[in-house]
Formats: C-alpha cells, sequence, structure tokens
C-alpha cells in the first residue's frame, strides 16, 4: 500500500503528518530544533512545487508514505491518480490521508509574503510547528490503527 | 502505451483531437457538422468526473488514446501523475501527455461554457461545433504531429 497525506501546500502538515507516520518524528515530545529548521528549509525550497509526490520514508508495515501539495484541486488530483492507477494495473492501493484541516492559515501566508524575511518566516514557522504538532500526531496515531494494510513486522 | 490528449473541460478540444487521432473525424478535410454528432463523449464530460481519463481507443500503433480535462489544474495533476507513475516504477516511456488546448475560436469557448456550465446544450453544442470547424486545420497539424512523434517512437525503439 501507498500511503499520500495531502493537503494545500506539500511541506507542511502533509510533510509533518507523513514525517509523524514514519517514524521520523518522535511520538514522544518535539522534535529537535534543527530537524524543525530542516522541515522550514524544505518548505522554502519545494513548498511551492505542488504536484510533485515528496517521498517520507517507510513505515512499520513497510508502507511508502509520501506527502503531496495539491492546492485547491485535491478532488481532482486524486480522481486523477486513482484512475492512472488502474489504467496502469498498479496492483499496490493507495490510500489518500487529508492533512488540509491540519495546516490552517500560516503556511498560505509564509509561502506568499514571509519568506523574503527568512528569520522572521523561520520563527512563525517554529510556532506554526509546535503549535500544530500534537493536533498531528494524534490524528497519524488513529491513521496507523485505522489502516490495517502491509506486512506484519 | 498510453497516450492522453488534455484539454480544459475534457468536452471538445481534447475529444476532437483523440477522434481525428483514431480516425473518427477526417485529417484532409473539415468535417461537416453532423459528423460531430457520432462522435463518442464529444459535450458529454461532466464536472464531477473531471481529471478521470477517458478511454477513446486504440491507435494503429497500438496506443491506447484518452482524454482528460484538468480546468485548471493541469500544472498541477501532470506533475502528480507523473511522479505517481515514476514511484511505481512504470517507465516514462510508456506514457505521453499531450497539451490539446490550442488557441480556440471563442465562439467554442462561448458554446462549451453554454453547453457544459449552464446545461443548455442544444444551444452550447452547435455553438462548439461552429467553434471547432473554424480550427479544424489546427485540430489536425497537433495530430499530425503527435503521430510523427509515436512514429519515431516506435522507429527508435
Amino acid at each position: 500500500m501507498r500511503i499520500i497525506y495531502y493537503s494545500y501546500w506539500g511541506t507542511y502538515a502533509a510533510y509533518t503528518m507523513a514525517a509523524l507516520h514514519t517514524g521520523i518524528y518522535p511520538e514522544h515530545g518535539m522534535p529537535p530544533d534543527k530537524w524543525v529548521a530542516s522541515q522550514f528549509m524544505l518548505c522554502r525550497r519545494y513548498g511551492e512545487q505542488t504536484g510533485n509526490l515528496i517521498f517520507v520514508g517507510l513505515d512499520d508495515r513497510c508502507r511508502e508514505v509520501y506527502s503531496l501539495g495539491c492546492r485547491q484541486h485535491a478532488g481532482m488530483v486524486i480522481r486523477a491518480l486513482q484512475h492512472i492507477s488502474q489504467i496502469f494495473h498498479v496492483e499496490e492501493p493507495i490510500s489518500f490521508i487529508d492533512a488540509r484541516k491540519r495546516e490552517g492559515r500560516l503556511p498560505g501566508l509564509l509561502q506568499t509574503h514571509a519568506f523574503s524575511n527568512r528569520q522572521a518566516a523561520e520563527r512563525l514557522f517554529a510556532v506554526w510547528f509546535r503549535k500544530k504538532y500534537t493536533a498531528c500526531l494524534q490524528e497519524v496515531q488513529q491513521i496507523r490503527r485505522a489502516l490495517k494494510d502491509g506486512i506484519d513486522g | 502505451m498510453k497516450l492522453f490528449y488534455c484539454c480544459y473541460g475534457g468536452a471538445h478540444t481534447s475529444v476532437t483531437c483523440a477522434s481525428i487521432h483514431l480516425g473518427h473525424l477526417p485529417s484532409d478535410r473539415t468535417p461537416e457538422a453532423y459528423e460531430f454528432a457520432g462522435i463518442p463523449f464529444y459535450d458529454k464530460m461532466e464536472n464531477r468526473k473531471l481529471a478521470t481519463p477517458v478511454f477513446m481507443g486504440r491507435d494503429l500503433l497500438g496506443w491506447d488514446i484518452y482524454i482528460m480535462g484538468m480546468k485548471n489544474a493541469r500544472q498541477l495533476i501532470i506533475p502528480a501523475m507523473k511522479s505517481y507513475l515514476n514511484a511505481c516504477r512504470v517507465e516514462q516511456e510508456n506514457f505521453l501527455l499531450v497539451n490539446a488546448l490550442i488557441e480556440l475560436h471563442p465562439i467554442t469557448s462561448v458554446g462549451g461554457v453554454i453547453s457544459r456550465k449552464f446545461g443548455l446544450v442544444p444551444l452550447g453544442r452547435p455553438l462548439t461545433i461552429r467553434g471547432i470547424r473554424k480550427t479544424y486545420p489546427r485540430f489536425v497539424a497537433l495530430v499530425e504531429q503527435v503521430k510523427e512523434n509515436l512514429r519515431s517512437r516506435q522507429e527508435l525503439s
């Protein structure tokens, strides 16, 4: 199974949830500051490249986990990928997980306005990250329990 | 091997290109208006089915021809499709995405909105046909270019 976390931007909530799902980010406590800074750099460099799947890692059941930015066209992107999957006889099922409600408004502001002032943007990103982390973690834990498919370890 | 003609609504331009490609419409003359009536999926795509690839047929070189409407999300859906197929280890040579959004006569766009958005098919469809007939040589040129591309790909392989 392939698991795709998607939201408006692919590098904020979707990436955070995917990183939590794969175990890159810890379940107990916050990740170190330099990891948060690394995600900020990811947003800076690749935030605008919506539509490209970002491979985040494998989870404990060897499922490939991705993040994807869909802007406001999530419905069409999902439909396209599901049908393409059938057309090319991709046997592995895909699971799309909506991360939009965990994203909030700050990522949009950062993407469109704040990157010109890097220090301020980085601080704002860190604030956003800490604020959303617990909610993302709780949702990922629920999702992981709900998704049964994969290779049991 | 799959070829996708992509356009805005998946109802007119991509269908016309695919029909020329498959020989449902002539490539040596401009078809009469009644000839469009026999084309499958012409002016039929529903909004809720946008981004769904629709199979139109298989050409003489063995390529499966699909049409696809992407609204204004083309620059999002195309990379998503390509990166997904890449992740699934599908060879890039096995598929081709063709932009069928060639410069249209304004009548086609007006007819398309009337027919697809407002549901006034008897009024909008003839307008789309009239517009497409006016720019028909451009469609033929695009399809010829695509076919040439496919032939050279086949020769190379």
